[in-house]
């Protein structure tokens, strides 16, 4: 189990990880959401024992990471792609691993042919794909058979079907009864893969918002172009729609299905320019919902 | 520890840079050997072979640079992060890295001694020379080991004191071509106590002005100390963020 604490990491003036506290269960997939500049990394880091704490702990099974026996057969961590020698082979990236964590070289094969990189494994890091160097840090994270997995922004640069095996293999990975971690700043990867999620915004944790809520939100409005915009505002507030005149012209709608304000148009006659739906941002979820906690503390 | 060194020596021997390096060293050795036995007599050659192997000991540069690569090239390319993960106790990484230095030092040392030999010899032999390795060359060639073997070590020291690895290495040579004379120069009677003095007094044979050899051997690994140590506590501990790239 992962047991983060009353954590806070102070860099100059900016506060990064502000007295945040939370726990992931092992047999789930647990997501990290926020969105960049949350303080995911930074947590992820100290979790890891790569950044000190300014206060607060981070533990894996009750012990900081550097008090783990073997760490490479305990947690295996996925952090950003970049970081290789350009000029080693893959295969000897994973070998100068596996001899420090004495793991038999065989392993070194098996990880490369499970993440499809057997063939590229001579290969120098310098002809890698982003996707290919991906693999290659889900290689290296999983080369001592962890029972803990944590992984910041692994779908970064995987293509498609890159995306598609990690979700499948990390659904297994936490069916056997093991521990995923997966941070992501886009609600839609997290929506499909994490059967939790621990949400933080500027440092601190999000408690009282649900997935849930945050995907309503992030569905956003409608917007309808019409030359009788007028009319169609009547038309909608009398139909007990909320709608705001957003520019000449223009209508946003909150809160109804794109279906029914096409409707509410076409029974009142009035002709449409365009009708689309906006998705908001994450960033502009998260906006608005700081907005609201800060006004509901007022 | 064992593991960890030899993951350190793994780390080298998958790069190309040790290569070409020490190719370079070897070309370097291979010109100055020639040069010295072509432009000596027959009878200068029989009195003192000495000169033989002389060149080896330039191979510090390329020692220091290489110690330097190890610690620094792990934050320019980001796979410290890897490494520390493995192994997060970093004083452990920092000894396994001291002793690679050394290892490799050590091994540019016996390369070059090996390589000035079997070029030496059938030279020598053309010019109708016996070889005959006397004292001042034995000891040439053991105190050419021990400096290159700190100077592995010297380098991984100020890796772990400058994290930047072009600013390091821009180091080594300052202090190589500039800061060394000018010490010398300012300390006057002192002057034996700067590294590269230290380092002079474990292969050099005439005393005059230097140390003796154990102290300049004592001296010098104070320098490695030093410099790990305040590396390792002030600088090398210090957050590992991601490299932007």
């Amino acid at each position: 189990m992962i047991a983060v604490e009353r954590l806070t990491k102070r860099y100059g003036s900016t506060l990064a990880v502000d007295d945040l506290s939370f726990e992931v269960e092992p047999g789930a997939v647990t997501g990290f959401l926020g969105p960049n500049g949350a303080g995911k990394t930074t947590t992820l880091r100290v979790l890891l024992d790569l950044v000190t704490a300014t206060a607060g702990s981070a533990t894996i099974g009750g012990r900081r990471y550097r008090d783990l026996e073997q760490p490479v057969h305990e947690v295996g961590a996925v952090l950003e792609a970049a970081n290789f020698h350009p000029g080693r082979g893959g295969r000897n990236h994973l070998r100068v691993l596996a001899q420090a964590a004495r793991v038999p070289e065989q392993r070194v094969d098996e990880v490369l042919a499970l993440v499809g990189l057997a063939d590229a494994a001579r290969k120098r890091v310098k002809a890698y794909s982003l996707g290919m160097r991906q693999r290659l840090t889900i290689a290296g994270a999983l080369l001592g058979e962890p029972n803990v997995l944590i992984l910041d922004e692994p779908a970064n640069g995987l293509d498609p079907e890159g995306i598609r095996w990690l979700r499948e293999f990390l659904r297994s990975f936490a069916d056997q009864g093991r521990t995923v971690f997966v941070s992501s700043h886009v609600l839609a990867e997290v929506a499909q893969l994490a059967d939790r999620v621990v949400i933080i915004h500027r440092g601190r944790l999000i408690s009282h918002t649900s997935l849930q809520e945050i995907m309503e939100r992030a569905k956003g409005g409608v917007r309808v172009r019409s030359p009788q915009v007028d009319r169609l505002h009547e038309a909608l507030t009398a139909a007990g729609v909320t709608a705001s005149l957003t520019s000449p012209g223009v209508l946003a709608v909150q809160e109804t299905p794109i279906e029914r304000v096409g409707e509410l148009a076409a029974a009142n006659g009035i002709v449409l320019h365009e009708l689309s739906a906006e998705a908001a941002t994450l960033e502009e979820v998260f906006l608005e919902l700081t907005r609201s906690t800060e006004e509901a503390a007022a | 520890m064992s593991a960890l060194l030899s993951a350190e020596l793994l780390k080298l021997r998958t790069t190309r840079m040790v290569y070409g390096l020490l190719g370079a060293l070897l070309a370097i050795v291979a010109i100055a050997t020639v040069a010295a036995i072509a432009s000596s007599s027959a009878s200068d050659l029989a009195d003192d072979q000495e000169g033989l192997f002389a060149a080896p000991i330039s191979g510090i540069v390329f020692v220091l640079v290489l110690g330097v690569m190890l610690m620094s090239g792990e934050f320019r390319h980001g796979t410290i992060t890897q490494t520390l993960l493995v192994t997060p106790r970093r004083w452990k990484v920092l000894l396994a890295k001291l002793v690679a230095g050394a290892a490799l030092g050590f091994a540019f040392a016996v390369a070059s001694d090996l390589f000035a030999l079997a070029l030496g010899a059938p030279l020598l032999a053309l010019k109708g020379v016996d070889l005959s390795l006397d004292n001042d060359a034995a000891r040439l060639v053991a105190g050419t080991m021990g400096v290159m073997t700190i100077c592995g070590m010297l380098g991984v020291g100020l890796g772990a004191l400058i994290r930047n690895q072009v600013a390091a290495i821009v180091v080594v040579f300052a202090w190589l071509l500039i800061v060394e004379q000018l010490l010398m120069e300012l300390l006057k009677d002192n002057a034996k106590y700067t590294p590269g003095e230290a380092l002079g007094a474990i292969v050099g044979s005439d005393h005059g002005d230097l140390l003796s050899t154990r102290a300049g051997i004592a001296l010098a690994l104070a320098y490695v100390v030093g410099l790990a140590g305040v590396g390792g506590r002030f600088v090398f501990s210090r957050d590992v963020q991601s490299i932007q790239t």
